[in-house]
């Protein structure tokens, strides 16, 4: 029953709402930001943090620091977090932490296949995997020489199977350009994730249904302004948006018909959400799209801590940690590259 | 008949039974009456079971509800609280009123169950020989110790609901925002005016009973 | 005395040495002329290089600062990019070009058309039309590298090929015309000296000559006597012919 989840909610799942509304709250604030822009150097950067909840992660780094260090030491504290609330959690919010993480698992595994088809090192491969997308059979995908093999072997046994065997043939697998074989994944994904969150109900239905929805038409949009022009046809597109969304159906008839940035932008405005979000961009400007799509994303994942007794707190969490870590490498290569001026340009504020 | 009238300790309960079987012949024609129940003998059941059933029940449900209550906001508010005192400790003893509030419903509960309990005094309500019926009184107050042992369990059960949930946000908002406890304390203490209330009913209500009962002459 | 060639003074020789002055100072004079025209490309490449190397520190800055724009919006996208590759869609081509002489070496860019497809879905989900934007501004970047290395091997091989011509020039200016030179006038010294040897000899043979004439007279004049003509008789019959030419009278 909806509104009844206070009752039942926190038998199993109290405590690790209370952990991750405490992990939320040291995520880093405008000032923390203001401070950080002020630095001049990476080593600036790395105090700045220290005193922020990246501190034990960073305080132990030689001087010469790299960007790609900082990112990589802040990655390891989100993934660290995740895992120890992994550990603690209960079903049915050990199968939403987990669907949580499917996307990452789906990036790791076209990886591992195209560097492997490429011949290239097993170990190289696996330490560029995204962390969050592990799991544990993840090495024999190295052993597969062909397509076909490699989903009789191995995927099978993964959570991914399912996305594999109901969008793709076995001829799909082995001529498949790569990002269209993730997009095709990433949609089964998505359309999976939203039954089950449909499945839960109550708060989280309603909640991740929204957010759901936003990532489905975000994609779309991006699909269909990134394919403007390529070899990827009508039907094609069509066959990569999700399933679910407010731009589901009809919007995406118009989106798969549209040519150019103003065609997309007066398919989209026609739902009243997304027509703020196209005011603020000017006419024909499409650069500034990626950051105020971010924007949008941040503010519905910070209004989710706002309701109590759902699970898409976790979901949101690792979202903002991960927008946060991009918001850092920005400032850290701006300093790096003495590009201060355009530091303003790159960061979402979370709060 | 010539034999129960020579047996001096005549034992009560029989003349019941045959009255109630005197009566089950009136009872049996309600079918060719025509009627499918027969509310009349339902009727006649409920009124013969005895009051100190509903007065023991009453009693139970006082003190059961209330720590149903107690237990479930306790542990509502509880679990959210050592979650988020991991990262901020300060909050626990702020915290624990909240717990304390919730503790409260339950000794509601165990203060109207112990005044119900003193309610029942003799163990002897007997039956009136003629109709088999108890005597009014009794009845009443039987009725009146189960309506209020319901009254406080059902709103004692909600009210530690209530204390409870409230508690549980009070301690996530606490965490993060060390000004807002005392105004989400306000709202708990007004939730725990509604277990006060179903105290007072109940009092009230039990004030009139008395199972008093007295020995079967002899 | 030790600056010249060693040779025959003869006159042959000295012709000898004279072409080969002339063709000294001729190629003096072209060769200063390559030098000059070779430092003046020099120069502009110079100036070329300079402004080139400008270009290509703004344009590779931009190109860094459109790749963290690239991860930012599309994450991680790099090892994508590398397996899409199959061949190279860049390439360059070596051309001589000529200058005063000198060959030096052009590089140009030259697309194929290969692989271009792939990468156009590159980011397709999320942050695409920044790794577009990213793959220009290296392709800029990429020319502009390729202009730069044509024009630094060009500013090397003329560095080498001035140094050897103006090697060449101060030697002909300091050495060989000089030695050609002290070699003529060696041998046009000596050819003076021969000339007077022999003007001094021929002085002294005619002078000796003279003395054995007088003394052969002096001797007629003992033995004929005194001759109707005297001394000037034992002249004339030393030297018939003398009398039979009448004085020329003005």
């Amino acid at each position: 029953m909806y509104g009844f989840e206070a009752l039942w909610f926190n038998i199993k799942d109290g405590y690790l709402d209370g952990v991750v509304r405490g992990h939320r709250s040291g995520l880093l604030t405008t000032a923390d930001y203001n401070n950080l822009c002020q630095c001049e150097t990476l080593d600036d950067i790395k105090l700045n943090l220290t005193g922020t909840d990246y501190g034990p992660y960073l305080a132990n780094e030689p001087s010469p620091l790299h960007t790609t260090t900082i990112v990589d030491r802040c990655t390891e504290k989100l993934v660290d977090d995740w895992n120890k609330m992994r550990a603690n959690a209960d079903e049915p919010l050990g199968e939403f932490m987990d669907y949580c993480t499917y996307g990452h698992m789906i990036d790791n595994v076209v990886l591992i296949v195209t560097g492997t088809l490429h011949e290239r090192d097993v170990h190289e491969l696996l330490e560029k995997c995204n962390p969050l997308g592990m799991f544990d059979s993840i090495a024999t995908l190295a052993v597969a020489s062909s397509m076909r093999e490699l989903y009789r072997l191995v995927l099978v046994d993964t959570p991914l199977a399912p996305y594999f065997s109901e969008s793709l043939s076995a001829e799909d697998l082995d001529e498949m350009n790569i990002e269209i074989m993730r997009n095709t994944l990433y949609k089964a994904y998505l359309d999976d994730f939203a039954a089950f969150c449909r499945r839960l109900g109550g708060a989280t239905a309603e909640v991740m249904g929204g957010l759901l929805s936003f990532e489905a038409d975000r994609r779309a949009l991006n699909i269909t302004l990134n394919s403007i022009g390529t070899e990827l046809t009508r039907d094609d597109r069509r066959k990569l948006y999700s399933n679910f969304g407010l731009l589901y159906p009809h919007g995406h008839h118009e989106l798969a018909a549209a040519e150019d940035f103003d065609q997309i932008r007066s398919a989209m405005e026609k739902c009243p959400p997304y027509q703020a979000i196209f005011t603020k961009l000017g006419f024909g400007e499409s650069q500034m799209l990626d950051k105020v799509l971010f924007e949008e994303e941040v503010r519905r994942l910070c209004d989710t801590f706002e309701q109590q007794f759902h699970y898409s707190v976790f979901f949101a969490y690792m979202r903002l940690r991960e927008q946060e870590i991009r918001n850092i490498m920005w400032i850290a290569e701006c300093v790096a590259q003495d590009q201060k001026i355009r530091i303003n340009d790159g960061i979402v504020y979370l709060f | 008949m010539v034999r129960r009238e020579r047996n001096r300790l005549r034992v009560p309960a029989r003349a019941p039974a045959v009255m109630a079987s005197q009566q089950l012949l009136h009872f049996g024609d309600a079918l060719s009456r025509g009627q499918l129940i027969n509310w009349d003998y339902l009727g006649f059941l409920f009124k013969q079971i005895s009051p100190y059933f509903f007065a023991c029940l009453g009693t139970s449900l006082a003190v059961g509800l209330s720590i149903a209550g107690a237990a479930w906001g306790i542990f509502i508010t509880g679990s959210s609280l050592l979650g988020a005192a991991i990262r901020v400790p300060r909050i626990t003893s702020k915290n624990l009123i909240s717990i304390i509030f919730c503790e409260a419903v339950a000794i509601y509960g165990v203060i109207v169950a112990i005044i119900l309990s003193t309610r029942l005094e003799s163990p002897f309500v007997v039956r009136d020989s003629q109709t088999g019926l108890y005597p009014i009184q009794a009845m009443t107050a039987g009725y009146a110790i189960y309506g209020s042992g319901i009254t406080t369990g059902w709103s004692n059960l909600v009210c530690g609901l209530c204390v409870g949930i409230v508690g549980s946000s009070a301690a996530l908002s606490d965490a993060q925002n060390a000004t807002l406890f005392v105004k989400i304390l306000v709202v708990e203490i007004f939730g725990s005016a509604l277990g006060l209330f179903g105290v007072i009913i109940g009092i009230i209500i039990a004030g009139q009973a008395k199972l008093q009962g007295t020995l079967p002459p002899p | 005395m030790s600056n010249r060639y060693v040779c025959v003074p003869t006159v042959t020789v000295l012709a000898m040495m004279k072409a080969r002055l002339t063709g000294a100072v001729k190629g003096h004079a072209l060769l200063k002329k390559k030098a000059d025209a070779l430092t003046l490309r020099f120069r502009q490449i110079l100036k070329k290089i300079v402004q080139t190397k400008q270009e290509m520190g703004k344009t590779m800055r931009a190109g860094a600062f459109a790749l963290t724009e690239a991860k930012y919006a599309a994450g991680e996208f790099a090892t994508t990019v590398l397996d899409s590759v199959e061949s190279a869609s860049v390439r360059v081509n070596a051309q001589q070009d000529n200058v005063a002489g000198v060959k030096i070496p052009r590089f140009e860019r030259v697309m194929t058309g290969a692989s271009d497809t792939k990468m156009h879905l590159t980011g397709l989900g999320k942050g695409g039309q920044q790794v577009q934007y990213c793959r220009k501004a290296y392709m800029t970047a990429v020319e502009l590298l390729v202009e730069l290395a044509s024009l630094q091997t060009a500013f090397l091989t003329l560095d080498e090929a001035i140094k050897t011509t103006n090697r060449r020039v101060n030697a002909l200016d300091n050495v060989v015309i000089p030695k050609l030179e002290n070699t003529i006038a060696y041998i046009k010294g000596e050819l003076d000296e021969l000339e007077r040897e022999e003007f001094f000899r021929l002085k002294k043979v005619q002078a000796n000559k003279r003395k054995v004439a007088d003394e052969l007279v002096k001797r007629r004049l003992r033995e004929n006597g005194p001759t109707p003509n005297g001394a000037k008789g034992a002249l004339h019959d030393m030297m018939p012919g003398v009398d039979q030419d009448a004085d020329i009278v003005f």
